[in-house]
This record gives structure tokens, C-alpha cells and sequence, in this order.
């Protein structure tokens, strides 16, 4: 039996609609005194070395509170969990998306953060940034405020690290201010 | 609807389209023709437009009729597809979480074990290299659920699936539990019937050897899957990882000589592995590292070698082991 009408074949397609529901973008906070900021840390390897110089920026900053959860590195937030983050916090900043998992992990977060209507950042490296860009269009929201950092963040020391994330610091905060 | 696609030129032309636009694993792939995706959606048994899962990680629907053209790529014969739909929808639950499992740096993939009177019938290979070559139905309907999660679900090497060696089990990783398991299926200890047709999704590495051909007395032999276990336990980046031990039906045969059943012999390997580890990594915040582990049974009838298949991230922050009953 021939398969070939003419010069072509025709098959079924093998694949599906893919994607979620869009999300509207969360507008920038503007100024970020008397806003509450939640930090979120993937939870591996030195990231809380990370997150601590990200929580000094804030701070600084003049929020009103820092709250400082978890965006486990290995799997989405539940529903409850996210609703619950968004109503206490105008704002979220979850770190550092440096492997695979952390990355869609917490990038799925941040997306839904968004959805339930609190401004999330999401930090990453230089080497994670294809899968962010890869990803965000088809979790609902391509312009997710993103900010890079140069180095994938277990290759460098301790106190490396708090340097990459102080000098990432003022663009975290335009991140959420928009 | 049925979504046609044309492509240019004849079958072989084809099939170079689908290796360009990478929807295939690198392999020879069959050419999903309408014909042959009907075939394989009237075994199915099912409307061809009915909604298998949505499969992570792009939440992509996953129809009968996808699943059948994909099972067509693969090679699958008509008759897999009652346990392929299984299939798809066990690394589907929430709590595989294949959407973590196929985006992590950690090479381990979704590993099926088809169970049940019908793997038989069916050829599901459970013995002699039941990991490599030799079984159709172990190559193709584990091709296909790896190209369900690549077209389907969007899990495409380099952006999305960030393996950093990924296993050869990401081609296919698919085979059969042995049915003179003195143990009974391993179906039956996650909430189903001991006589039911089951597809066991477990996020494994790649299987390691487990060698003794010396002992022939389960007290001997323990040492040699604790051994194992240890290893895994005593890894600090095994995070909660539960491991699949595989005794083979000759290692099956001396476990269980004196009667013990397969919670007894879980419950010593695990003492024996806890004994060789000393203090564990998790004990600190209450992780019982004995609960994580499964037995069932595979491979050759002769020579003393068994696998060990230790998980990706366990339970809770990670992937939970599921079972999908065939539908008759």
C-alpha cells in the first residue's frame, strides 16, 4: 500500500495543544516602602547564602516586611500555597533558578504568584536563561519580570555568591518596581 | 478532530521532516498515517478525540488519537495501546510530578513496569536482558511513553529538558514484573487488586547490578541488595531518593526460602543498610529512609544477578511511584 498522495505523505499529527491560560502581568510596585516582599529560596546547596544578600537589599529597600519561605527546587507550589503568598505579599522574589528543576519549578511559581496577583521576579543565571524564555510563553506569561545573573551559582564560593547577588540587588528592585 | 499534517515527498522524505522538526528520538521512526493511527485507536477502544492526561511539561493533551500516532512512531502493535494508555496516565498523576522529573539536571526517567496476566499475552518481557533487547512490546510501548513526553508534553532536549547525561532509559525503559514472584505484583501493594493489569511508573536512573552468586541462604544474601541500598542512602544529593530493588527469580527464589514475605525482606534490607550507613543525612528531620523502598521481581531464570533502580527526588518534594490499572 502506498502512503504517498502525490509528492506528499499525510500523518496524524503526534502532538497535542500545549500551553496554559494567559496571565496578566502584575504592574510594578513603584516605590517599595510600606509594601510586603516575600523571599523565596529554592532550597539547595548555598542558596540560602544567596537569598539572605537578596533579603539585605529589600530590606534596605524600606519594605514594610520580608517574609522568607520556600519555592522547593523540585516542585510546584500547590494552589493553596501560592494563594496564600499572594494575599499576604505584594511581591515576591524567588531564588536562583540555577539548575533545571529550580528553574521550571519556581518559574511555574512565579507565573502563578502573578495569576493570583502579586509581583514576582524571578532570578537566574545566564546558562538558565533559554529554558526561561523557552518556558514562560507556554506557562502563561511570556514578559515575566526576569533578572540575570552571570554565573550558575554552585561554581562559585560562598562569598561569591553574596557578591553576585548584592550587585544583582538594584535590579531586583527595579524588577519589582517596575 | 483528527489533526493531518502533509508532508513533503515520499515515506522516507517524510520521516526526515519529523527528525528536522524533532519529533522523534533519533531513531528510525513509522509514519503516523491516518491508516495506521485508526488501527491503533480501535484497539484502544476509546473516541479517538477523548483526553488521555495532560501531559507535563507543557500541560499537552494527550488524546487517544496522539498517543496512537505516537505508538505508531514507535512501532507499537494495535494491542499495546490499552496498556500504553495506562501508561500515559500514571506518569501523569500529580504525584509523579514528571513535570519536575523531565526538566531536572538529575538523569532519571519515568521506568514502567507492566504487570498482570496481560503482559504475557501481550509479550511483555520479564526475564532473560528484560532492560535491553528482545521484547517488542518492552522497546516499543517505553519508545512511545518517551516520545509522549518529548511531543507531547514539550519535555524537547536542551531548553526544556535539562538532563545533564540523561540514562538510555530515556529512549525506552519499560518491562514486565515477573508472575512467580513469591511476593505477588508489586501492583498490589500500592492499592490494587493482585490479579489486575497494571503499568508501574517509578523516576529511576539507570538500573545498577546487584551480584551474588555465592549465597544460598536469605541471610547471606541480604548483604548484597543492603549493600546497595547503602549506597544510595549514604549519598547526600539522593534527597529522600526510594530505591527499586529487582531481585531476579533466582535471587527471588533464595530470599525467599524460609517464608519471608516482601515486607519482611524490605524490613531487613533495610536494617542491614541502616547498620552499614551509621548516621544518615535525613534522620535529622525525621526521614524514614526504610519506607522508600520497593521490591518486586525481573530476569533471566539462571545466574545470581539482580538490579537495584534508586529514584529521583522522593516522595513530598518530589516524585511518588504510581499505578494505573489496565483498562479491560
Amino acid at each position: 500500500m502506498s502512503i504517498t498522495e502525490g509528492d506528499t505523505c499525510t500523518i496524524v499529527a503526534p502532538v497535542g495543544h500545549q500551553g496554559r491560560d494567559p496571565v496578566d502581568l502584575v504592574g510594578g510596585l513603584g516605590s517599595l516602602e510600606s509594601r510586603p516582599i516575600a523571599v523565596l529560596d529554592i532550597s539547595k546547596v548555598r542558596s540560602d547564602v544567596f537569598v539572605d544578600a537578596v533579603e539585605r537589599c529589600i530590606r534596605e529597600a524600606g519594605t514594610e516586611s520580608v517574609e522568607r519561605g520556600v519555592a522547593l527546587a523540585s516542585k510546584r507550589m500547590d494552589e493553596d500555597e501560592v494563594r496564600g503568598l499572594a494575599e499576604r505579599n505584594d511581591g515576591a522574589v524567588l531564588a536562583l533558578a540555577d539548575c533545571g528543576t529550580c528553574t521550571s519549578a519556581t518559574l511555574y511559581d512565579a507565573v502563578e504568584l502573578h495569576r493570583n496577583g502579586c509581583r514576582a521576579v524571578l532570578v537566574t543565571t545566564e546558562a538558565l536563561r533559554a529554558t526561561v524564555d523557552a518556558l514562560a510563553p507556554r506557562l502563561g506569561l511570556a514578559d515575566l519580570p526576569v533578572v540575570e545573573v552571570e554565573l550558575p551559582n554552585r561554581e562559585q564560593t560562598a562569598e561569591e555568591i553574596a557578591d553576585t547577588a548584592t550587585a544583582a540587588g538594584p535590579a531586583i528592585l527595579a524588577a519589582l518596581r517596575g | 478532530m483528527t489533526q493531518t499534517v502533509q508532508l513533503e515527498g515520499d515515506e522516507s522524505a517524510a520521516v526526515e521532516r519529523l527528525h528536522e522538526q524533532g519529533l522523534t528520538d533519533g531513531l528510525p521512526v513509522v509514519l503516523p498515517t491516518p491508516e495506521r493511527v485508526a488501527a491503533h485507536v480501535q484497539a484502544a477502544g476509546l473516541p479517538a478525540s477523548e483526553l488521555v492526561a495532560l501531559v507535563p511539561p507543557m500541560s499537552g493533551e494527550a488524546t487517544v488519537e496522539i498517543v496512537a500516532s505516537n505508538a505508531v512512531m514507535a512501532g507499537c502493535r494495535p494491542e499495546y495501546m490499552p496498556v500504553l494508555l495506562a501508561g500515559v496516565r500514571a506518569m501523569c498523576r500529580e504525584e509523579f510530578n514528571l513535570y519536575g522529573v523531565r526538566t531536572s539536571n538529575h538523569p532519571a526517567s519515568p521506568m514502567f513496569l507492566v504487570s498482570g496476566p496481560l503482559a504475557a499475552e501481550l509479550g511483555f518481557g520479564h526475564g532473560t536482558n528484560c532492560f535491553g533487547p528482545g521484547s517488542r512490546a518492552n522497546a516499543t510501548v517505553g519508545r512511545a511513553l518517551n516520545l509522549i513526553i518529548q511531543n507531547v508534553g514539550g519535555a524537547t532536549p536542551g531548553p526544556i529538558d535539562q538532563a545533564v547525561l540523561g540514562h538510555p532509559g530515556r529512549y525506552t525503559y519499560c518491562i514486565a514484573e515477573d508472575p512467580e514472584a513469591p511476593w505477588g505484583p508489586l501492583h498490589g501493594t500500592l492499592g490494587l487488586d493482585a490479579g489486575a493489569n497494571a503499568v508501574t511508573c517509578f523516576a529511576g536512573d539507570a538500573p545498577r547490578a546487584v551480584m551474588d552468586y555465592a549465597s544460598t541462604e536469605p541471610e547471606e544474601l541480604l548483604p548484597a541488595f543492603a549493600r546497595s541500598v547503602a549506597n544510595v542512602w549514604r549519598d547526600p544529593f539522593y534527597t529522600m531518593s526510594e530505591v527499586l530493588l529487582i531481585p531476579s527469580i533466582a535471587h527471588a527464589r533464595v530470599l525467599a526460602k524460609h517464608g519471608w514475605t516482601r515486607e519482611e525482606i524490605k524490613r531487613r534490607v533495610g536494617e542491614q543498610a541502616r547498620a552499614q550507613c551509621g548516621e544518615l543525612p535525613l534522620e535529622a528531620i525525621g526521614h524514614v529512609y526504610e519506607a522508600g523502598i520497593h521490591l518486586t521481581c525481573a530476569g533471566g531464570p539462571w545466574g545470581q544477578y539482580s538490579a537495584l533502580v534508586n529514584g529521583w527526588v522522593g516522595p513530598g518534594p518530589g516524585s511518588t511511584m504510581t499505578t494505573e490499572e489496565v483498562a479491560a
